[in-house]
């Protein structure tokens, strides 16, 4: 199986194709489903317009919101990356999604909650670290949606997320000295 | 009260499930089982760290009675689990094995673990007279058949050359069935329900790093875990599967709630439904909604759907709707051609291994096992109408060819399964299991030679 045979030739894909391939596969409820409409989008360049993302930023890694769904159903964020960036430890607050690398080579740690303690606090098993390079795919479902993500590489990084609705806000992951992390809410906010 | 003195046949987690609740009832128990250690049976004797649970470590405890027995045994034993998180199955295999110990201990004498299998049953005026491969009977008051899940149905095109190449595998749980030859091999699953996704997860832990192709009608994965909610209750004004469809739907497409608390809050329902459904309607539940069914009820756990996932996305997995046409043996493997659901058009893939992952055989007379086809043959057991499963009574008990209830004769499990649509899962089986408990402590007590003593055979 080649990636021609499975995708066709390679073409380019206006905004509004994108977000309709993607509402089909969010529709299907499944995010194995997605991961592989987000992976064929970005095989067959979808994402190469980097005026989809924001300029990069000194301070922290960089949102754009491509589309926001108005039936509430899913959001589509495109992240840019500087060299060493990287997010906090963070959960996805129920919703589920894919995240697909476009340009440079991104690192996730993943998380898995084992304990929580009388004061809310939670301990955390750090369970593996991925490599995700160009064209591949992270996925988020809950339980298994705490992770941060770091541009382990030399070069900018561009990735492209979908979540399954509006909502702009996590939980923050601190860790404290003793093992026991403390969480915080957080909102999100967008640079373009 | 007498001692009633039960034998069971099958000693996976049903088999041993109901013999830890009889002990403690104070009853005799003998167990027929060829494995060694009682609990783990197929399903949970897998090794693979990647095959995982079905369901939330809260949902799993063994007993109906103590909903959080496993988080509590998982705590003790050196790995606190949060209830939402899926452990592997080999963990669980560990949890039963626990069990077993505890069920020899409440026994003592009382309790007899024999290493063979079933061969047939007959029902006496005073005893259930059992015979084993090693050649050995026994008598008890009633026999359990706990005898698990069938083997995969059997894929019928497939030529006798096909059959007997190394490179077709009719069960994903046959020895080395994961294990490729070479790490390119293509591998072509024939099925992509949970059995697929395991022999996928396994393949890859295994070393394989060739393409995987999943073949079915209808394409369908298992939809996934997503947390865990607390089932609602069933929609009070469905009075037919339509209706329940319908209100699965509403609740989808309003975006309300997740129609996975729908589903969940089902699974005690649907059985109730089902038993009251007419044949016509049964049957129209089993061609048109059971695939769909399936998928939204038996999910895959997150990590598994994250790794699965993963192929789809890199273009290591591929999944087609269609059907398998007739098999060929190819020089180096298995030529698999496959007639595209909706297109004329047949994609034909040459593969090094094939492994049947169709979903357990259900017609009671195709199945291969030696005490179900004795019973069969002596009438004690029949095939229901829709031949899916036998006539099981809602106690468990088997309905004879002359249609009245066994007093001696039960069913616990995937056994039950046609007479039941829920019945292969932990939750099912750890409230059937009291139920039966219950049932079985009222059967007449006859037997009155001690367990250990064979009575003549005849």
């Amino acid at each position: 199986m080649t990636t021609s045979e499975r995708f066709g030739s390679a073409r380019s894909v206006h905004v509004d194709a994108i977000i309709e391939t993607i509402a089909r596969a969010v529709a299907t409820d499944r995010a194995t489903t997605l991961a592989a409409t987000l992976a064929d989008l970005g095989a067959s360049g979808a994402f190469d317009n980097v005026s989809l993302f924001a300029a990069p930023g000194e301070s922290r890694y960089s949102r754009a919101r491509l589309w926001a769904d108005p039936a509430g159903h899913f959001a589509v964020v495109c992240m840019t990356w500087l060299p060493g960036q990287g997010s906090a430890v963070h959960d996805h607050a129920g919703r589920w999604g894919a995240e697909l690398v476009v340009h440079g080579t991104m690192r996730e740690t993943s998380y898995r909650l084992s304990e929580r303690d009388a004061r809310g606090r939670v301990r955390l098993v750090r369970e593996r670290e991925t490599p995700l390079h160009a064209a591949q795919i992270g996925v988020v479902l809950p339980t298994v949606d705490i992770h941060e993500l770091r541009n382990d590489g030399p070069e900018l990084a561009h990735t492209v997320h979908v979540y399954s609705s509006l909502v702009d806000a996590c939980t923050m992951f601190t860790p404290g000295g003793d093992g026991w992390w403390t969480l915080a809410p957080v909102s999100l906010t967008y640079d373009a | 009260m007498p001692e009633r003195h039960i034998a069971i046949a099958g000693g996976g987690a049903s088999g041993l499930l109901l013999a830890h609740a009889l002990l403690r009832a104070g009853a005799r128990v003998t167990i027929v089982e060829p494995r060694a250690t009682l609990g783990a049976g197929l399903a949970y004797s897998t090794t693979c760290p990647l095959h995982l649970l079905n369901a939330p470590a809260g949902r799993m405890s063994a007993f109906a009675d103590d909903p959080d027995h496993f988080l509590r045994w998982l705590a003790a034993h050196g790995t606190p689990t949060e209830p939402t998180a899926f452990v592997a199955r080999s963990r669980y295999g560990e949890y039963l094995t626990s069990i077993a110990d505890e069920a020899r201990l409440l026994g003592g004498d009382r309790f007899e673990h024999r290493r063979s299998r079933v061969t047939d049953a007959a029902s006496g005026a005073d005893a259930v007279r059992i015979r084993t491969t090693a050649g050995e009977t026994l008598a008890a008051d009633a026999l359990v058949v706990a005898i698990g899940n069938a083997k995969p149905a059997r894929w019928s095109l497939v030529p006798d050359d096909v059959r007997a190449s190394a490179a077709f595998f009719d069960s994903a749980w046959e020895d080395d069935a994961t294990v490729p030859a070479t790490p390119e091999d293509t591998v072509v699953l024939l099925g992509t329900g949970l059995t697929a996704v395991d022999a996928v997860l396994g393949l890859r832990h295994n070393g394989h790093r060739g393409p995987i192709v999943m073949v079915s009608r209808r394409g369908l994965l298992p939809h996934e875990h997503r947390q865990l909610d607390r089932p609602a209750a069933g929609s009070p004004l469905a009075t037919s599967l339509g209706q329940v469809i319908a209100s699965v739907r509403r609740s989808r497409s309003s975006n309300e709630s997740d129609w996975r608390t729908i589903i969940d809050g089902l699974r005690r329902e649907i059985n109730d439904r089902w038993e009251a459904l007419d044949l016509t309607e049964q049957r129209r539940f089993v061609r048109h909604l059971l695939p769909y069914w399936n998928v939204h009820r038996h999910r895959m756990a997150p990590e598994a759907a994250k790794a699965i996932a993963l192929l789809l996305a890199d273009g290591t997995l591929r999944m087609i709707a269609g059907r398998t046409q007739t098999l060929e043996a190819i020089p180096d493997g298995i030529r698999v051609p496959i007639a595209v659901r909706g297109r004329d058009e047949t994609i034909v893939v040459d593969a090094q291994r094939v492994i049947n992952c169709s979903g357990p055989e259900h017609d009671v007379s195709a199945r291969t096992n030696h005490l179900l086809r004795s019973l069969l043959a002596s009438g004690a057991m029949v095939p229901n109408p829709l031949r899916i499963g036998a006539r099981i009574a809602s106690d468990g008990a088997l309905i004879g060819a002359d249609g009245t209830p066994s007093e001696q004769l039960f069913a616990l499990g995937p056994v039950r399964y046609g007479t039941l649509i829920e019945t292969t899962a932990i939750p099912e089986i750890r409230e059937q299991v009291q139920l039966l408990a219950e049932r079985l402590l009222r059967v007449p007590a006859t037997v009155l030679a001690p367990a250990g003593v064979p009575l003549s055979d005849g």
